[in-house]
C-alpha cells in the first residue's frame, strides 16, 4: 500500500536523482542510490563534498531541491510538516549527528533514557547498560556524570548508544567515530557489525577513514563533485 | 585510570546486572522522593486554594467598582483586583499541575521526560559540582531561582500594597475614632462629607437636634474636627487629625485650652515613635506623652487621644461655635425625621451613615491616588513580563541545538513544548515564592520611612505577585513555543557546530 511502510522490503532506502544546492552552489547534482537491508553502507568523500547533506536528506532534516527519497518503500514527503517522517524516525530510525548533541547538564544515562521516554518508550536499564558497555562506557562513575564532563570521543559513544537505544530498523550516522582513535574506531564498527548481523538492522554511515572500517562494511559510496563515483 | 573498554568480549554480565540493579534501586528511590514532593505540591496547592476560597469574601470588599469614573481610569483602578483574582487561581493551579506531573511521572515515560528535562538547563553552566540547594531545586523545580521573575513578582505585589495603603490607610484613624462614638447615623453638612473636606452645622441646629433626640430617647453626640499639627521638642512636626467629642455629655464647641493648663496628658500613636514622657506641642499647646495608642494613624497624619479627665481639666468649649457633625444612635429614617423637625432655618444638612462617610474618604483617596499607584503596578508588571519573557525566550535560544536534536530524533514538538512549559511553570512557582518572600519584607522598609504608613502584604498583594509570576514566566515562553518550528530551525541547528 502506498501509505504504509514496508519493513520487510530489501530496499530500505531508495534515492533517485536527488539534487541540492545552497545559494547557487550545487552540492548534490543528481544522486541515485539504493541501500539494502541488513547492510552497512559508508558514505565517503572529501570534506565539503556533501556527505552530511546527503545523509541529512535521508534523515528528513534537509529537503532536496529535486528528486525523491523512499524509505521502507514509502516516499518521504518533505512538505507536509513532516509528521509521517517524524513518526517513522520516532519508532524506527536512529539518528546520529556529526557532533554529539548531548544535553550537557544531564547525566550519560539520562541522555540515553530521556530520549527513549520522550518517544514514549520505557527504557530497559540492562539493555542500555549492555549497549553502553559494548561501546566502552561502562564505568558507573561516568554514567552519573553530566555529559559535558566527558571527552569528545566519549560523547560520540554516548550519542551512538542514544541512536541505537530504540532498536531502530535503520541507523543513519554521521561520522560516529570522528573523535575516536583508530583502534577505538575499529572496535565501534566491529560492534556495529555484530548488531547488524544479529538484529538485521541497516546502517548508513558517513566516514572519513574508510580504510579503518572497510572490513566491517558491505558497500562504499563516494561523492565527488556532487555525483557518485 | 578510566581505560575505555572497546572489546565486546570483555562485557562482564554479572557486573552489569549488579549495576543495573543499583541503577534501578536509585531510580526507585528518586521516584519515591518525587512522589512525595509531588504529593506535597498537590496538597499544598489544594490548601492554598482552600485558604483563598475561604478568604474570598473579605477580599472582595476592597476592590469596589466606581461607575462614575471614566472607563480607562476604572480599568486601571480595578487592575489589581483582576490580577489578584487571576493569581489566586493560577498559583495553586500551576503548583498542583507540577505536583500531578511528578506524581504520574513515575508511571508514565512521557511525563518522566517532561519532568526531568525541565528540571535543569540542558547546556552545562560552568559549575561542575552541584550544590545541595541546587540539587533540591532540581528535584522540586527547575534547578535555579528565576531572579528577574522574582523581582517582577516582588515589585508588583509591593506596588499594589502601597496602592492599597495609600487609598485605604486614611480610613484607619476614622474607623478607630468613629468606633468611640456610639451610633451609626451622622448628620453632616453634605452627603459627600469626609475628613479631608471641611463642613459645619450651626450651634442652633445642633442644639435643636440634641433636644429632639433626647425627647425620643436617642443618644446624640456632636463632634468637631480639626486638621492640626504636633511639634516635637526637636522641632520636627507631624500633621494631626483631631476629633473633639465628649462621650458622656452633650456639648458643642470649638475646643479651647483652659487657663493655666499647659501640659495636657496625651496618648500618641506609636507610629510617631515619640517616647512616653516626651514633651510635645499640639497646635501651640504643650503636652506630655503619657502612653501609646495603636491604629490611629494614616500616612503622615498621627492620631492623638486624651482622656475624658484631661479634656475636662484642660479644655474649654465655646458654646456658640459650630460643630462638624453629630452622631445619632438611631436609624437613618429616625435621624431624617429629627433633622426635618430641627432644621427650621433650612441650613445645608443631610443624613448619612458612618459607612458612607468612610466610603467617601476611600473614594476620595482611591480616585486621587489609586490610578497613580496602579499605573505604577502596571508598569512594574509590564517590566516583569518583558524581562521574564525575554529571559524565557533566551533560554529557548540557548537550548535550541539540544531541542533541535530532539526534534530531529523523532521526539514530538508537543512533548518538547510541554517540557518547556513545565520548566516555565516551575520557574513561575519558585519566582512567586521568592518574589513574595521579598515583598513580605518591603512593608517594613516603607513603613519605617514614612510615619503613619502601614503598607501590608496580604492575600491580594501576594496574589497579584503570583499573577505576574505566572503570566511573565509561562506567557513569556508560550509565544516562542507556538512558533517552535520557526524558532528552533532543526536543519540549521543540527549542523556541525
Ligand atoms: N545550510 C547550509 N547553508 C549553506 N551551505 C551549506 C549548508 N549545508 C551545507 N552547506 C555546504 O554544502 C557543502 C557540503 O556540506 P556537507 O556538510 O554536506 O559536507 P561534508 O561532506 O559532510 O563535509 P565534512 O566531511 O567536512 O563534514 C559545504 O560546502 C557546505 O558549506
Ligand atoms: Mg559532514
Amino acid at each position: 500500500m502506498e501509505n504504509k511502510f514496508n519493513f520487510e522490503t530489501n530496499n530500505v532506502v531508495e534515492i533517485s536523482d536527488v539534487r541540492k544546492s545552497y545559494m547557487g552552489f550545487t552540492v548534490l547534482n543528481g544522486i541515485t542510490l539504493g541501500i539494502e537491508k541488513s547492510t552497512i553502507t559508508s558514505i565517503t568523500g572529501h570534506s565539503g563534498s556533501g556527505k552530511s547533506t546527503l545523509l541529512r536528506i535521508i534523515q528528513g532534516i534537509e529537503k532536496p531541491d529535486n528528486g525523491e527519497v523512499k524509505i521502507f518503500d514509502r516516499k518521504i514527503d518533505y512538505t507536509s510538516s513532516s509528521k509521517v517522517i517524524k513518526n517513522l524516525i520516532k519508532q524506527n530510525i536512529g539518528i546520529g549527528f556529526q557532533s554529539p548533541m548531548l544535553m550537557g547538564n544531564h547525566s550519560v544515562l539520562d541522555n540515553v533514557n530521556l530520549y527513549l521516554e520522550g518517544k514514549s518508550i520505557k527504557p530497559d536499564n540492562l539493555r542500555i547498560l549492555e549497549l553502553l558497555s559494548r561501546f566502552g562506557m561502562d564505568s558507573q562513575k561516568k554514567l552519573d556524570q553530566p555529559a559535558s564532563s566527558l571527552s569528545g570521543g566519549e560523547q560520540m559513544r554516548v550519542a551512538l548508544v542514544r541512536a541505537l537505544a530504540s532498536e531502530p530498523k535503520l541507523l543513519l550516522l554521521d561520522e560516529p567515530t570522528s573523535a575516536i582513535d583508530s583502534k577505538g574506531t575499529q572496535n565501534v564498527f566491529k560492534n556495529l557489525r555484530e548488531i547488524v548481523d544479529t538484529t538485521g538492522t541497516t546502517i548508513v554511515t558517513v566516514t572519513h577513514d574508510f580504510d579503518l572500517i572497510k572490513d566491517y562494511t558491505d558497500k562504499k559510496i563516494t561523492i565527488e563533485s556532487g555525483e557518485l563515483l | 585510570m578510566n581505560e575505555i573498554n572497546d572489546n565486546s568480549k570483555d562485557i562482564n554480565k554479572p557486573i552489569l546486572n549488579e549495576l543495573s540493579l543499583s541503577i534501578e534501586a536509585e531510580r526507585r528511590k528518586s521516584n519515591r522522593e518525587r512522589l512525595a514532593i509531588g504529593l506535597s505540591m498537590a496538597i499544598g496547592s489544594a490548601a492554598i486554594a482552600g485558604v483563598i476560597l475561604t478568604g474570598d469574601a473579605s477580599h472582595f470588599e476592597i476592590t469596589k467598582s466606581m461607575p462614575f469614573i471614566p472607563l480607562a481610569q476604572q480599568s486601571i483602578n480595578s487592575l489589581d483586583g483582576y490580577l489578584a483574582k487571576f493569581g489566586e487561581i493560577s498559583f495553586p493551579t500551576v503548583l498542583g499541575g507540577i505536583g500531578l506531573t511528578k506524581i504520574f511521572a513515575n508511571k508514565n515515560s512521557k511525563l518522566d521526560f517532561i519532568d526531568k528535562i525541565s528540571s535543569k538547563e540542558m547546556i552545562s553552566d560552568s559549575a561542575r559540582k552541584e550544590s545541595r540547594t541546587k540539587k533540591i531545586l532540581q528535584k522540586c523545580f527547575a534547578g535555579k531561582i528565576a531572579i528577574l521573575a522574582a523581582i517582577g513578582v516582588a515589585l508588583a505585589s509591593f506596588s499594589v500594597s502601597v496602592g492599597n495603603e495609600v487609598s485605604n490607610g486614611p480610613e484607619r484613624p476614622i474607623v478607630a475614632l468613629m468606633k468611640e462614638i456610639p451610633g451609626n447615623t451622622l448628620i453632616t453638612e453634605s452627603s459627600q462629607a469626609q475628613p479631608m473636606l471641611d463642613g459645619q452645622l450651626s450651634s442652633s441646629l445642633i442644639n435643636r437636634i440634641e433636644m429632639d433626640a433626647k425627647e425620643k430617647g436617642i443618644n446624640a453626640i456632636p463632634f468637631t474636627k480639626n486638621l492640626g499639627e504636633i511639634t516635637l521638642s526637636d522641632g520636627k512636626t507631624y500633621n494631626t487629625l483631631e476629633f473633639g467629642f465628649e462621650p458622656n455629655r452633650t456639648s458643642k464647641i470649638y475646643w479651647r485650652v483652659s487657663e493655666g493648663c499647659n501640659n495636657i496628658p496625651v496618648y500618641v500613636d506609636r507610629s510617631a515613635r515619640i517616647p512616653v514622657n516626651g514633651n510635645i506641642n499640639i497646635d501651640g499647646v504643650n503636652a506630655n506623652v503619657v502612653g501609646e495608642i495603636n491604629g490611629y494613624s494614616a500616612i503622615g497624619r498621627e492620631g492623638v487621644e486624651m482622656s475624658d479627665q484631661a479634656m475636662k481639666d484642660c479644655i474649654e468649649k465655646d458654646i456658640n461655635a459650630p460643630d462638624y457633625a453629630i452622631v445619632l444612635d438611631s436609624s437613618a429614617k429616625e435621624a431624617q425625621q429629627i433633622l426635618d423637625e430641627s432644621n427650621i432655618n433650612h441650613e445645608a444638612a443631610t443624613v448619612i451613615t458612618k459607612n458612607q462617610y468612610l466610603n467617601n474618604s476611600l473614594k476620595f483617596w482611591e480616585g486621587n491616588v489609586k490610578p497613580i499607584t496602579n499605573t505604577m503596578a502596571l508598569f512594574s508588571a509590564l517590566f516583569a513580563f518583558v524581562a521574564m519573557g525575554a529571559s524565557m525566550a533566551g533560554r529557548l535560544v540557548r537550548n535550541k541545538r539540544e531541542l533541535a536534536a530532539m526534534s530531529a530524533s523523532g521526539i514530538k514538538n508537543n512533548v518538547i513544548r510541554a517540557s518547556e512549559i513545565l520548566r516555565a511553570a516551575k520557574d513561575s512557582v519558585i519566582a512567586t515564592i521568592s518574589g513574595c518572600s521579598i515583598s513580605l519584607l518591603t512593608p517594613f522598609i516603607v513603613n519605617s520611612i514614612e510615619a503613619g504608613f502601614r503598607a501590608g502584604i496580604g492575600l491580594e498583594e501576594l496574589a497579584v505577585g503570583a499573577a505576574v509570576g505566572t503570566i511573565g514566566c509561562i506567557g513569556g515562553v508560550i509565544k516562542p513555543l507556538i512558533r517552535i518550528k520557526k524558532n528552533i530551525d532543526v536543519s540549521e541547528n543540527t549542523r556541525v557546530s
